[in-house]
């Protein structure tokens, strides 16, 4: 074994010890959870939070969950309210989690839709 | 907030969308269809190089008007994970081109990785857009991708480069020389990789990429000396409306210079005593204030061959910039625009023998309007030019099947839609 070939053992075991069990109450699923800035009040959004919604729930029920979206859109056609949220989801890209509600404040849909290529 | 309950609550409220550490597997895909009227035209007329210019040879040949139907980074994909315990999950993604237009498509062409979370961070293996690339994204306003998109100057030093997906360098169309497009791209899904993430802190997160040198050659005397590898690097900064970031990329041994120098000047596989260096760096900034977003992508490249005959072409370097906007307009629409301008930069030869860059920059300008009919679904109509001056061949980032002769002026209009499931 060369020299090199060493080294880039040695890089590779370090890089793996690293999943030696952490008990520092860190999030699991998205570590850039400080990048969700346009949620307000500043709710760390991610994989884990954005689980938690589900059809049927009320608008208080999402907000007290993952608090108030950055910006609703008002779909006329289907008589729909979208509530978006920025956050980086459990792959790492950046994405914008809608929860959709009926007329009558319901969830009725969710979608996590990537800004990717 | 950060607690047990919330493992429980995922675990229980999986249903629907999938996440990274619940256990379940989601297919998910986008399809984003154009129909799009595109032509190039105003190419400079046949005629020979002067020497010590750099460049194609002009060929004159225009690419009339003509519609095409466009599948813009459809995709089709598998992602899941597994929670192994309250501070360790594994996550998977397996994600396919699916071709709308013509049919077919080509399994795990696209991100596709396994790795592993952790309170310090992430990493994974396998093939995955470099940090590099995936900074543009934060600014481009024409859904990065399609031929309205930045790519058309941003990440290519022009030369008919456009991205490209690959583990590994290659090699010219009869196999003799490493004069490949895909060797010059720094808009790259790159194989063969090993990624790390870091974890946010007080708005700062950093991630690094290295492809190994899987295609390192033997000793053998007889094959050219080469030990391709890339690194990859990015630092991002958000703390409320602003955004900066800073990316750096090293192409070791892919020759990217080949792709733009005559072909009589490339890197044999064998017998050639060359070595190359190829480096991008690339700023972004994005401010968003109410329905505004406005954002610049600043970037260098750097093309360096060392071990080449004299007055043969060392060195290219060219600096290219755009501005983006995103604009509401009203509840549901969308207004973007994108002005990019590449300059002609400047080259060496071997010997310190003249070297000449006239007529290399090139500009871009994009303009559209999307309007959102639901959370899945937006239509849009997107215009853009891409105005080469006398010897430069940047072209459409997604260009297949009409490139762009030395001079030429692309144009296109589309009509799009995209449908997110």
């Amino acid at each position: 074994m060369s020299r090199r070939n060493i080294l880039t053992a040695a890089a590779l075991a370090a890089a793996f010890s690293t999943v030696a069990p952490i008990a520092a109450p860190v999030a699991i699923a998205a570590p850039s959870a400080h990048f969700t800035l346009h949620v307000t009040p500043q709710y760390p959004l991610d994989d884990a939070a954005v689980a938690r919604i589900r059809d049927g729930m009320t608008t208080d029920q999402v907000r007290g969950l993952i608090g108030a979206p950055w910006n609703t859109v008002r779909f006329d056609n289907t008589h729909t309210t979208a509530w978006d949220y920025e956050y980086r989801d459990g792959w790492g890209y950046d994405a914008v989690f809608s929860v959709v509600f009926d007329d009558t404040g319901i969830v009725v849909g969710r979608i996590s839709v990537r800004r990717d290529a | 907030m950060r607690t047990a309950p919330r493992v429980a609550l995922a675990a229980a409220f999986a249903c629907g969308t999938a996440h990274a550490a619940d256990g379940t597997t989601q297919i998910y895909g986008t399809l984003n269809v154009d129909v799009e009227s595109v032509a190039a035209t105003g190419a400079t007329p046949a005629g020979a190089l002067p020497a010590g210019a750099l460049g194609q040879v002009p060929t004159g040949i225009d690419v009339p008007r003509r519609v095409r139907v466009t599948s813009n980074s459809s995709n089709l994909g598998f992602r899941g994970g597994e929670r192994l315990g309250p501070d360790l999950s594994v996550f998977f993604q397996v994600e396919s081109a699916v071709n709308v237009d013509g049919g077919g498509t080509n399994i795990a062409s696209r991100n596709t990785a396994v790795g592993m979370e952790t309170a310090w961070g992430s990493w994974r293996l396998g093939q995955w857009d470099t940090p590099y690339k995936t900074l543009s994204g934060a600014v481009d306003p024409m859904y990065f991708t399609g031929i309205a998109y930045s790519g058309a100057l941003i990440g290519t030093p022009g030369f008919g480069v456009g991205p490209t997906t690959i583990g590994a360098p290659a090699t010219s169309g009869d196999g003799r020389t490493f004069a490949a497009g895909a060797n010059a791209s720094f808009e790259r899904r790159q194989g063969n990789s090993i990624q790390y993430w870091s974890p946010g802190l007080a708005g700062f997160a950093a991630r690094f990429a290295y492809s190994v040198d899987e295609n390192r050659s033997s000793r053998s005397p007889a094959v050219t000396q080469v030990d391709p590898r890339i690194f990859s690097g990015s630092i991002e900064y958000e703390r409320g409306a602003v955004y900066l970031a800073y990316a750096y990329e090293e192409h070791s041994d892919y020759f990217g210079l080949d792709a733009l120098v005559p072909a009589a000047q490339a890197t044999a596989l064998t017998g050639s005593g060359a070595s190359s260096r190829d480096r991008g760096e690339k700023l972004v900034a994005r401010v968003k204030i109410g329905g505004t977003q406005v954002g610049l992508l600043a970037e260098r490249l750097r093309y360096a061959k060392d071990g080449v005959a004299a007055g043969a072409f060392s060195r290219y370097r060219r600096d290219a910039a755009a501005v983006t906007l995103l604009q509401k307009v009203g509840a549901a629409g969308t207004l973007r625009a994108l002005v990019g301008k590449a300059a002609s930069g400047h080259c060496e030869r071997s010997g310190g023998e003249a070297c000449d860059t006239a007529g290399l920059g090139a500009r871009q300008y994009s303009l559209g309007y999307s309007q959102t009919l639901s959370r899945r679904t937006d239509l849009y109509a997107f215009y853009t030019r891409v105005a080469n001056d006398a010897r430069a061949s940047y072209q459409f980032a997604n260009s297949a099947g009409l490139g762009a002769a030395p001079g030429s002026t692309s144009t296109g209009f589309l009509l799009g839609m995209r449908h997110v499931f």
